[in-house]
């Protein structure tokens, strides 16, 4: 179900309503935004929401014993039930197609709960027992993850390399799906077992409150990915649902529809091509194109986390920012900190420090953000085109390390001059590594490159529809990132300019989509 | 009333008027629309008709164009009588917007060329327009039983093109019970009652051929609404057990859909044979250069093989002509209608659709 299309609308229309009504009583409430997300998720392909419960309790007991609790029976017993009723549900909706595939995983995963409930709770050792509860949860979870996301990738790829030696396997592709969103909310359930083994969270016994957080729709398919930190307090409370707060999520979901489907979708139009087809184009072409693709993935990506945090506000609940203007940073530390924020920021936490961070010494540092980006790179899917993504920004935040920009452009007396002079170095470097994330092969990525330093009818392109469409957004996040140095908001203009602007926003929504609109890129991931 | 309340509707009016200007002002500016008001109001016969008498414009970037509706509801400079002239053979065409001709002057549409390429000075031949926009299979067959056989046609030309699975079921005229076509409702005039208040106004009627805004949200109304009942009703298609829906272009279709247009289609042979005349499809191609009749049901197929261009359309399109508009409602070029009218004497012809009339006169 994507934001903006009808059967989003009619289930928002129904939800909302529902919510509104049963927004002070909090667990009514919860239990109504499981439900919402459940059919929100399971629109989609229902036989996936028992992977999502299974995610759910698996994580909710993981969370526990990483504490160093021992799991109870009535703990375990609400693990089984809320992943049976779910799987039953499934069932039933999916009329019963499917009865092995969809029964067999879960009794699977009853097991699995029950054997590492049992198995883990005999351990005496509570240092230990926290351990094996983290090593389940990572373990499980990854594991989920890559053979959904890597297991057709490898199976074929095994299959070419053995056949090129003659041995052949008979490697029958299992044509898997990939889940919605698992990347995101594999991460999101992982981070909070790990914060709360470090003891930075003290793991909640309520299920439902739990389920509520993983699951909670508005960011389940494409993040941000969220801190249980920030969001489970939100959930053990009433939220107030102020109109001045609705109007501000109505805004931001208004901005974050004009992103994706005004300015990527039609932006997708002119990159697509190229990236099919780049011999015989002309350097400007190329560089439309490539330019073209650095503006969409920019405004498909931050245009669902805005929408999703729209959304959110409209309920009183607050997600993080994923993007801060990243196309105005100087440097790539900069860029990663505004960049899909929650991303970097558990790759930071949870990949770089466990690496060992900036502790022992400038080349350890260096390969380990090396690590951590190429890692960041291959999360996105296996292909070495995000290998050579990741490893491109892993060089560049390398080479500006090992430079020290990030000492000389901030430091205390900057100049506009100094500011501009790093934007216009990075910005040309960020849209080379989108080559390679977005080309179907290295071999494409090194032809487009290529092609744009040929420098060869540079002024070839359609360099008037890419203005039209990706200026609007450039000026806006201009005059925001002005606005943030000022200390300016939006908020602060006046109230026929502001209203205006929600006008022209409605209307360019309106008028200026793309006629064939796109999944979210990140649905890939 | 208090001075409070007439305070904030003041507001309200001085909002509402600046949102229409600042939309009017944007769209001119940066995505100019089309302004294509449509002149329809309710006939005695429970169906949508061409405003008598009638004379408007379509304006979009690509087209400016006039039409003349005669006094019997036809896009004609003329009036017909209901007696066939001597000599003289009639064709009644019946469809939507496609067939009215909508962004062609009155000489290109296919009515019109139609009559130019099957008229011989001796054995004239008239083509009589009865295309309404928005009609389906079920409004046509309507327009027929109650307007068009006055007329004594030789030949009925019936339109087909994919909007009439949707239209069809939606007009509510018809439904099959079981395998039979039964009457359902007996009128189907959406949103006429509203218009026709509105036509009242000079006001409304400034707007409706000047504004480009109130073009836009009434074309955006009734595109959206159209998607949100169609959502309903593929649901309870799907709910009805009545299996998947076959995409066509931009339309999911539903297998009720089908069989409903499948027999409405015989029907409506069945009921022109009666009266006399020769019967015949013609199937407007999708934009793609798919055609939408191959959904329906085989044995319609068989028995009723339509007229269509799709072969010298894609042949055209090939050589880089366009045979669809870009802009306003994306309906046949010229070259289009040409290529229809063509096709429509081209099998006039090899069936000898026209023998009959031409050897009695």
């Amino acid at each position: 179900m994507l934001f903006f299309t009808w059967p989003f609308a009619v289930f928002f229309a129904l939800f909302y309503p529902a919510f509104l009504m049963l927004r002070r009583r909090v667990r009514a409430r919860n239990v109504l935004l499981i439900v919402a997300a459940f059919i929100f998720y399971g629109w989609w392909d229902v036989r996936f929401t028992t992977l999502l419960a299974f995610t759910v309790g698996l994580d909710y007991l993981s969370a526990l014993g990483a504490a160093g609790r021992r799991i109870t029976r009535g703990q375990w017993a609400k693990s089984c039930l809320f992943l049976g009723g779910v799987g039953l549900v499934a069932l039933v909706a999916n009329h019963g197609h499917q009865f092995a595939l969809m029964t067999l995983p879960v009794l699977a995963a009853l097991l699995l709960y029950t054997g590492l409930t049992y198995a883990l709770n005999a351990i005496e050792d509570e240092a230990v027992r926290r351990r094996r509860w983290l090593h389940a949860c990572v373990i499980v979870n990854l594991a989920v993850l890559c053979f959904f996301k890597y297991m057709n990738f490898f199976g074929e790829s095994l299959d070419h390399a053995l056949s090129a030696l003659g041995v052949h396997l008979g490697y029958v592709s299992l044509a898997i799906i990939l889940p919605l969103g698992i990347s995101f909310h594999t991460f999101q359930s992982i981070g909070r077992t790990i914060d709360v083994s470090r003891g930075r969270l003290e793991p909640s016994d309520d299920f439902i409150e739990f389920a509520t957080f993983l699951t909670f729709f508005p960011q389940i398919l494409a993040g941000p990915i969220e801190r249980a930190a920030h969001m489970l307090p939100q959930f053990r409370h009433v939220q107030t649902v102020s109109w001045a707060l609705a109007r501000q999520g109505m805004v931001l979901f208004l901005w974050g529809l004009f992103k994706k489907q005004v300015v990527a979708d039609n932006l997708a139009v002119l990159a697509n091509p190229v990236f099919h087809a780049p011999h015989g184009l002309s350097s400007g072409e190329l560089l439309v194109g490539v330019l073209a693709f650095s503006f969409q993935i920019y405004g498909d990506f931050s245009g669902y986390s805005d929408m999703a945090r729209g959304l959110a506000a409209l309920m009183g609940f607050d997600l993080r920012i994923n993007f801060a203007l990243p196309y105005f940073s100087r440097t790539p530390s900069e860029f990663w900190r505004r960049w899909h924020i929650s991303l970097s920021q558990w790759l930071r936490d949870y990949l770089y420090i466990a690496l060992g961070g900036n502790r022992g010494g400038a080349w350890n540092t260096c390969r380990n953000l090396m690590l951590t980006m190429v890692l960041g790179g291959l999360w996105h899917g296996a292909a070495w085109t995000f290998i050579v993504w990741g490893f491109l920004h892993g060089l560049i935040l390398v080479l500006y390390r090992v430079a020290r920009v990030d000492d000389y452009v901030f430091r205390a007396d900057r100049t506009w001059l100094r500011g501009i002079v790093a934007w216009a170095v990075l910005m040309p470097l960020i849209a080379l590594t989108w080559t390679y994330f977005r080309a179907n092969g290295v071999e494409t990525g090194n032809t487009i490159v290529a092609g744009i330093l040929g420098l060869h009818g540079l002024a070839q392109g359609p360099w008037a529809t890419f203005a039209f469409y990706a200026l609007p957004l450039f000026a806006v996040e201009a005059a925001m990132r002005l606005a943030e140095d000022r200390g300016f908001a939006f908020v602060r203009l006046p109230y026929l300019l502001r209203y205006t602007a929600v006008v022209v926003l409605v209307l360019a929504n309106l008028v200026l989509v793309a006629s064939a609109g796109q999944q979210f890129i990140y649905f890939d991931f | 009333m208090s001075s409070t309340l007439l305070g904030r509707i003041a507001r309200i009016a001085a909002l509402a008027l600046w949102t229409a200007l600042v939309a009017e002002v944007f769209l001119r500016l940066v995505a100019p629309q089309a302004l294509m008001p449509r002149y329809v109001t309710g006939t005695p016969f429970g169906i949508r008709g061409n405003i008598p008498g009638a004379t408007y414009a379509h304006v979009t970037p690509e087209v400016d164009v006039t039409y003349r509706i005669n006094m019997q509801g036809m896009r004609d400079d003329r009036d017909y009588p209901l007696a066939k002239p001597a000599r003289t053979c009639r064709i009644a065409l019946f469809g939507d917007s496609y067939t009215i001709g909508y962004e062609l002057p009155l000489a290109a549409t296919y009515a019109k060329r139609l009559e130019a390429l099957l008229s011989r000075p001796d054995h004239p031949v008239e083509v009589l327009n009865f295309g309404v926009s928005g009609f389906g299979t079920a409004e046509n067959l309507r327009a027929y039983e109650s307007v068009g056989r006055q007329f004594h046609p030789d030949l009925v030309l019936m339109q087909w093109q994919v909007t009439d699975y949707d239209d069809n079921s939606r007009a509510g005229l018809y439904r099959l019970d079981g395998d039979h076509l039964v009457p359902g409702r007996t009128a189907y005039l959406p949103g006429v009652a509203v218009q026709d208040r509105l036509m009242r106004w000079r006001l409304y009627r400034l707007l409706a051929d000047h504004s480009q805004f109130y073009n836009f949200a009434r074309e955006q109304i009734g595109w959206r609404g159209k998607q949100l009942l169609a959502l309903f009703s593929k649901k309870q298609a799907a709910n009805a057990g009545d299996g998947g829906e076959v995409e066509n272009g931009d339309y999911a279709i539903s297998p009720a859909q089908i069989r409903l247009s499948g027999a409405l289609l015989l029907h409506a042979r069945d009921v022109v044979r009666a009266d006399g005349a020769n019967f015949a499809t013609f199937d407007i191609p999708n934009r793609d250069l798919t055609s939408s009749y191959a959904l329906l049901p085989a044995s319609v197929q068989q028995q009723l093989p339509p007229i269509s261009p799709l072969t010298d359309f894609r042949a055209v399109a090939a050589g880089g002509q366009h045979l669809f508009y870009s802009t306003g409602a994306r309906h046949f070029t010229p070259i289009g209608a040409e290529l229809m009218a063509r096709a429509m004497a081209k099998r006039i012809d090899q069936d000898r659709l026209l023998a009959s009339c031409r050897a009695a006169s």
